[in-house]
């Protein structure tokens, strides 16, 4: 993609006129004089939290499922999968719980590794894994509950039992790649990327990357915008005060863990907060159910997932982290 | 030559992400959003952002032979946006939803949480759990004393002149002198809570209240209450940020003095007191027999950290 002179010079006038408004933009002070209740500050601010802290996991799995789309053929992807649906299940929640990353920056990650040819169900292993089981989430788990081991290591082990199980249910209900109509093409931008130059790739790389960002974003947008919302304007009192015995305290964790939408390394310490109120089963299943979905992430596998796909797919997690964790109440 | 509207939006919305994410790191703004463990996670987003904008500039224009780049136009129905295809109302939508946190976080003043969102949050259903939970980690302290050795700057006498703590935003320690910290607590006769140790010390004292009866303590935060309290009872508190603010918790302590009830709510106060054991809604919990306050101005940092242990030594 090499730039001819003119085009240069008009990039660089044009970068310069950007920097220009955006300085007189940026320095004026913020408006003060606007009267807003107080609450909505704090949703502002909670909102713009979760964003700020998302975007660079989010941009590096954007970029990553670039180099996906680039550099990776259809072929050495199938090389890795088993044939068999059960094995490629339990490879891919293997995979996912080598890869560090967050909920919701793999998603365009498991997009662009379905819309290559990785079975559905792989990548939902995939998917469920890789912000539950990694170095960080082990780590800060161990942390959050007073340094003690077990919960860190009951939220991996039960996690990855789980994950199994979905993806396996999952490859018996859906064979389709379920992707919305716009994102099962995608593929064919790789036609003639074999004999470009190494940079040339990377340009494109990064390019995918833009319009990946620009496909999610807004995505990521309302559902943080969603969870702030809950948080500022939902009492967490009041659903405490629901959670009385096993069954409606379970059902409130795990409703706190998808409405709350926190970050997997961060949720810990959320959650070890109510290890004084409910029963250990009912805190995993926070711990659980929260990285592998929730309200931000919703939207943004709507956003790359059909509708209906979205809509089951949530609920057979949510049941069978329900059924699950109250099967092992008794062994917890 | 070509002006693509659509793909010099896409580059504006790309230098305005850089440009919001970079101005808060310069206006320090970010550590009203952030825990500043993740500053440099949130500069390589920046960056990347810039990264994206000078990549996306190359589609801005189109120089007659460029067109054909789009080498999979046609033949498809339906292809993933390149933002090349033609503007309507649903598009439009999108893109005000993705200008729309940088407007609001340019134009909108960042808040500190107060006591509003602590009482959303279920304050103090994490301020009495703390009680049973850390108990049973309190054999394995009273073992590792060491009387001989204070780590320094952990046991300064009240009224000395705390020089400003240039890590006051690094929050990171060894594993050793951590371990100390806490074994020292007991010991010591006035503990500052401080910026750093806050949280490290407030574990402590949950987990410690019956030996520490009667231990002087300082500290400062915002006042907060809940339904039940007496007049003279609030609580002082400071919510911890393990990532972003959206995990906020506030961790504070049960405070009792008469003048308590001229005081609002949000008041930042600075506290002497003693440490005494209560007993509040059936557990038992530190609550503090304040002898000196003192009203102040919200600090720079109205937030504390959990500190970071360094493993590796």
């Amino acid at each position: 993609m090499r730039k001819s002179l003119p085009s240069l010079i008009i990039d660089s006038a044009i970068l310069l006129l950007f920097v220009m408004v955006v300085y007189v933009f940026t320095f004026s002070d913020t408006f003060s004089i606007m009267e807003l209740p107080d609450s909505f500050y704090h949703l502002n601010t909670i909102f713009l939290s979760i964003l700020i802290e998302a975007l660079p996991f989010v941009l590096i799995g954007v970029i990553i499922a670039g180099i996906i789309q680039i550099f990776i053929t259809e072929d050495q992807l199938k090389k890795w999968i088993p044939k068999n649906k059960y094995a490629a299940v339990f490879m891919s929640c293997v995979v996912g719980g080598l890869f560090p990353a967050c909920e919701c920056g793999i998603v365009p990650i498991v997009r662009r590794l379905i819309a290559k040819g990785v079975p559905i169900y792989a990548g939902i292993g995939f998917l469920l894994t890789g912000p539950l089981i990694n170095p960080i989430v082990i780590f800060s788990t161990y942390m959050a509950f007073g340094n003690d081991l077990k919960i860190a290591l009951l939220r991996m082990g039960i996690g990855f039992l789980i994950a199994l199980v979905i993806g396996i249910i999952i490859s018996l209900l859906f064979q389709s790649n379920q992707l919305k109509a716009h994102a099962t093409t995608i593929s064919s931008c790789q036609a003639d990327t074999d004999n470009q130059s190494f940079l040339e790739k990377v340009g494109k790389t990064l390019l995918h990357a833009v319009d990946e960002f620009f496909d999610m974003g807004k995505y990521l947008i309302i559902g943080a915008f969603l969870a702030a919302f809950v948080q500022v304007y939902v009492s967490t009192n009041l659903l405490v005060s629901i959670g009385e015995g096993h069954v409606a305290s379970l059902v409130v964790m795990m409703g706190l863990a998808y409405l709350l939408s926190l970050c997997s390394e961060a949720d810990a310490f959320i959650g070890a907060s109510f290890s004084n109120i409910f029963p250990q089963a009912s805190i995993l299943g926070f711990l659980i159910y929260g990285p592998m979905i929730d309200l931000k992430n919703t939207f943004m596998m709507l956003s790359v997932f059909k509708t209906r796909f979205v809509l089951i797919f949530v609920g057979i997690v949510t049941v069978t982290v329900f059924i699950l964790i109250s099967l092992l109440q008794g062994f917890i | 030559m070509k002006l693509n509207g659509q793909q010099l939006l896409r580059a504006t919305i790309l230098l305005f992400f850089t440009i919001f994410i970079f101005r808060l790191h310069v206006s320090g703004d970010i550590l009203k959003l952030i825990n500043p463990k993740y500053e440099t996670l949130s500069q390589i987003g920046a960056s990347l952002f810039l990264l994206l904008f000078l990549v996306q500039m190359h589609r801005v224009f189109t120089f007659g032979t460029k067109a054909e780049h789009h080498h999979h136009e046609g033949g498809h129905d339906h292809h993933h946006d390149h933002g090349d295809q033609p503007m309507n109302l649903k598009k439009v939508f999108s893109y005000m939803i993705i200008v729309f946190p940088i407007a609001s976080g340019m134009l909108l003043p960042l808040s500190s949480l107060d006591a509003s969102i602590a009482k959303n949050k279920g304050a103090t259903l994490s301020i009495t759990r703390q009680a049973e939970q850390e108990e049973s980690s309190q054999d394995e302290l009273a073992e590792t004393q060491t009387p001989d050795e204070v780590p320094p700057g952990t046991e300064q006498p009240a009224g000395d002149d705390n020089p400003i703590d240039p890590n006051i935003y690094k929050n990171t320690i060894k594993k050793t002198e951590y371990d100390q910290l806490r074994s020292d607590i007991l010991l010591q006769t006035h503990i500052e809570m401080g910026e750093t140790l806050f949280s490290t010390y407030y574990q402590e004292i949950m987990a410690n209240t019956e030996q520490l009866q009667g231990t002087r303590v300082s500290l400062s935060g915002f006042v907060y209450r809940e339904e039940g309290f007496s007049a003279e009872q609030l609580v002082i508190g400071r919510f911890l940020i393990t990532h972003c603010v959206a995990d906020a918790g506030l961790i504070g302590f049960l405070t009792e003095f008469d003048q308590a009830k001229n005081i609002e709510d949000n008041t930042w106060l600075d506290v002497t007191g003693t440490i005494q054991l209560t007993d509040y809604q059936g557990s038992q919990i530190p609550v503090i027999e304040v002898t000196d306050v003192e009203t102040i101005e919200e600090p720079d940092q109205p937030y504390v950290y959990p500190i970071n242990i360094e493993i590796v030594e």
